[in-house]
């Protein structure tokens, strides 16, 4: 599969009380550039980036190929002696000064716990990623790259039928043997890969409901659900220049605690930390001469939107969507209202209307220390409670984002394989 | 390396794995069904609702509105004025999808016995359903719709609050929409409708709208036809009868016939006023698609073979060069849904397995990355050899 990507300039501008500053990818240069705003910070700054890649090497190793745990111990030290500790609980030991802790923090929307709850080693996998090797975005939008995946999978002999609601699982003495869609077609198969999260299909999906066990119930009622989206995003009539905007990404907030973020997510705004993008800079050509796109995001909790009713959405959305753009107006020191070409409002109500995600949720299960990836990967084996049945997407092991979702659908569609074979395997003998 | 002491460490993953295991256990077993973010996106946006027509009445000679209730009764989905909805006609036994702007308000919508009305011109013999709904519909009669679709609406974080309309013929109903609910004190804008028609009897929704003047809402009737007596504006909406009516900065909204269309663009251009001040509402399916640049006119009266994969079903139909691949699916009778028929919301969206194709440039609302596999919008899209394509089951 051939995407055209194009490499995002910076890592992040920052926008914190204090700090007004763009880092760029590549451990030392980020370190460096800490360094500059923190003099005296580059050998722990570095040493931190480079705990975190090792981590995550040892992250991707682990997930393809399952050791013994004192073999862990002896090959992947770092990985087994920080699972047990929150990111806070490792950045503490490294006595960095607040400040250079908050250049480091920016990226913690984008795995959605904060510092007290998020097991390092996941704080690890995103700064080893984003800062270690950039960021990168298709010439043509992620569209881009859904369609290439879809198409790639239809020349390998995948039929693919778009607009078919599955109703159904269904399940006959704990296996699951096809699915039943919403004009009444059933499908048979022996395996069945959900995008649906596990809170819709042990609820309301499987048929008959009795084949749920009370395990299952009691799994997605003990997770936490992570994060929604809440997106303005608009065409200006200007050249991001024009306007002083002169950043692929903004991270912008009146504090950088994320736990304290954390707890503000759960309510209707204003929200105290936006994020924000101007393709422009990853992509000349994203828009029109003369025009540019600015998006400004926040990602709240599903908690605060579950309480708004379908009278009241509209003025609510609108009301969070001016607060946002008021804000960086304020920033910019432009009315970027005196601008708008086109506007979108991308709200969790609209992630819910187009992709029927539970609750609008995007990001899965909360990454906490309760919740942890290294526990996820141990109870595995035990959570398959309906024979046939995987699940890919956010609600799954890796969690929330690009990457880890691939990971996610590759671990499904393995155990698929893995099982096949086994099967073949034991007809043979 | 150490964190807060070898044993602690090193037990670090038995630890989680124990934290995790334990709030599972602690959890309650009943089933959590609640999707509360997702039931107000389905309040909005329910799919195809079976309606019920409950009145029909003139609204100028050539003119009828049909209000339609929920089957059952109830509410029916919040919408912004200015938005269409799009019907389903069974006719002959095939099903046929078209768009309408929504007349009424949004406020009569979300009543208890919610309606929403749809307001159609009789055609000159070349509208099918426009003249079903005038001469066919009855009152009783029971169609699928779905509504709250489409950009054509205010929308305050990006127009003036000041908004001229700029209406031709049937154009007017968007805006009777939004005049409506302004007037219920609703909608937050001011409107000022400038509404050309030829005569002063063809005026469509004339006491309707007249009945709305007040603070926030004005309606000024231009009548292009030569006209005794008539005391109010002539001509057509001229970019100096449109700067008469403007004060201060204002946003242009147009809704009509194609042909206007092209005048107005001519004279929206004369006012020299900024790009994201005028909105078009779109185009329809071109009515003359040979008038386009690119088109092979040589071809216009070709009629090729269409095979039309769903599933692992296969027809084959006849298309005709100078008609859109939604409508020789209609003609065909394959059930193909469309909202918009212009080609901009991608309801439509189908694959061209294999043959050539024309899509008209007015209604070209494909994303970068569909060009390149060959995704196109049905109904923006003219077959110019045989073709394959791939579209839903429905």
């Amino acid at each position: 599969m051939n995407v055209d990507w194009l490499k995002v300039p910076e890592a992040y501008h920052a926008s914190l009380p204090g700090i007004e500053v763009t880092l760029h990818p590549g451990l030392e240069t980020f370190a460096k550039e800490v360094d500059k705003e923190v003099p005296g910070t580059y050998e722990k700054v570095l040493k931190l980036l480079n705990l975190c890649h090792t981590v995550f090497d040892s992250v991707n190793e682990l997930s393809v190929h399952p050791m013994s745990k004192p073999m862990m111990l002896l090959k992947h030290e770092a990985f087994v002696k920080t699972a047990g500790y929150s990111t806070k609980e490792v950045i503490d030991t490294f006595g960095l000064p607040q400040k250079a802790v908050d250049l480091l923090a920016p990226y913690w929307i984008y795995v959605g716990s904060g510092f007290k709850d998020l097991p390092f080693t996941i704080f690890s996998v995103l700064m080893a990623d984003y800062i270690g090797y950039g960021s990168y975005i298709p010439r043509k939008f992620s569209h881009e790259m859904s369609l290439k995946m879809a198409e790639r999978a239809e020349e390998m002999g995948v039929q693919i039928e778009y607009r078919q609601h599955v109703e159904k699982i269904l399940v006959k003495d704990g296996k699951v043997y096809g699915v039943r869609t919403a004009r009444g077609d059933e499908i048979y198969a022996d395996y069945v890969i959900s995008a649906a999260y596990p809170n819709k299909v042990y609820t309301s999906m499987i048929e008959p409901i009795s084949e749920v066990p009370e395990k299952a119930l009691k799994m997605v009622n003990g997770r936490r659900l992570s994060l929604t989206a809440f997106s303005v995003i608009m065409i200006l009539d200007k050249p991001a220049e024009e306007l002083n905007i002169h950043d692929y990404s903004i991270f912008r907030g009146d504090t950088m605690d994320t736990d304290e973020l954390y707890s503000d997510l759960a309510g209707l705004g204003p929200y105290r930390y936006l994020t924000c993008i101007c393709h422009n800079f990853g992509n000349p050509e994203a828009t029109p001469a003369g025009t540019c796109s600015f998006s400004i995001t926040t990602l709240p909790r599903v908690d605060g939107w579950k309480t708004v009713t379908a009278d009241e959405y509209d003025a609510v959305k609108h009301r969070v969507a001016k607060q946002m753009i008021d804000d960086m107006s304020k920033y910019y020191g432009v009315n970027l209202l005196d601008h708008v070409l086109e506007i979108v409002i991308e709200t969790p109500m609209t992630v819910a209307h187009y992709t029927g995600m539970w609750n609008g949720c995007i990001y899965g299960y909360a990454h906490t220390m309760e919740d942890h990836i290294v526990a996820r990967l141990q109870t595995a084996e035990e959570e398959k409670f309906i024979e046939g049945l995987e699940f890919a997407g956010a609600h799954q092991i890796s969690g929330d984002g690009m990457g880890p979702a691939v990971t996610n659908g590759r671990k499904a569609a393995k155990n698929v394989l893995d099982d096949i074979k086994k099967k073949k395997e034991a007809a043979k003998a | 390396m150490k964190i807060k002491g070898f044993l602690k460490d090193v037990g670090g993953a038995s630890r989680v794995t124990k934290a995790r295991l334990s709030a599972f256990e602690t959890a309650s077993a009943v089933p959590v069904k609640e999707d509360p973010i997702g039931n107000v996106a389905r309040e909005w946006h329910p799919g195809a609702l079976e309606l019920e027509v409950k009145s029909i009445r003139p609204v100028s000679p050539t003119a009828k509105t049909v209000r339609f209730e929920k089957v059952g009764g109830g509410k029916l989905p919040p919408f912004y004025a200015g938005q269409f909805i799009s019907l389903a006609f069974p006719l002959d036994g095939h099903v046929l999808c078209r768009p309408y702007s929504i007349s009424s308000a949004p406020f009569e919508a979300r009543q208890e016995q919610g309606f929403v009305e749809i307001t159609v011109r009789r055609s000159k013999g070349d509208g099918l359903i426009s003249d079903y709904i005038n001469d066919g519909l009855k009152v009783g009669d029971r169609l699928l719709g779905n509504m709250g679709l489409g950009q054509f609406y205010y929308e305050p974080l990006r127009d003036a609050k000041r908004v001229v309309a700029l209406a031709g013929g049937v154009g007017i109903t968007p805006f009777a929409s939004m005049a409506k609910e302004i007037a219920h004190g609703t909608l937050d804008m001011d409107l000022t409708i400038l509404y050309g028609s030829v005569a002063s009897n063809d005026i469509i929704l004339k006491d309707e709208l007249a009945a709305l003047e007040g603070e926030h809402v004005h309606v000024v009737n231009v009548l292009s036809g030569d006209e005794p007596g008539w005391a109010g504006e002539r001509g057509f909406l001229t970019a100096e009868l449109i700067r008469k009516y403007t004060k201060g900065d204002t946003s242009y909204f147009i809704c009509g016939p194609q042909v206007m269309y092209k005048f107005l663009r001519g004279e929206i251009e004369k006012l020299q006023v900024p790009a994201r001040r005028v909105r078009f509402e779109v185009f329809g399916q071109a009515k003359d698609i040979t008038a386009f640049p690119g088109y092979p006119v040589e071809k216009k009266d070709e009629v090729y073979t269409l095979t039309v994969r769903r599933g692992i079903h296969e027809d084959k139909i006849p298309a005709r060069a100078n008609e859109s691949l939604v409508v020789a699916c209609e003609r065909g009778g394959i059930l193909l849904l469309t909202d918009c028929r212009s080609g901009e919301c991608g309801f439509c969206r189908t694959k061209v397995i294999s043959g050539d194709y024309y899509v008209c440039p007015e209604n070209d609302g494909r994303r970068a990355a569909d060009k390149d596999f060959h995704y196109v919008h049905a109904c923006a899209t003219y077959p110019l050899s045989d073709m394959t394509i791939k579209i839903p089951i429905e």
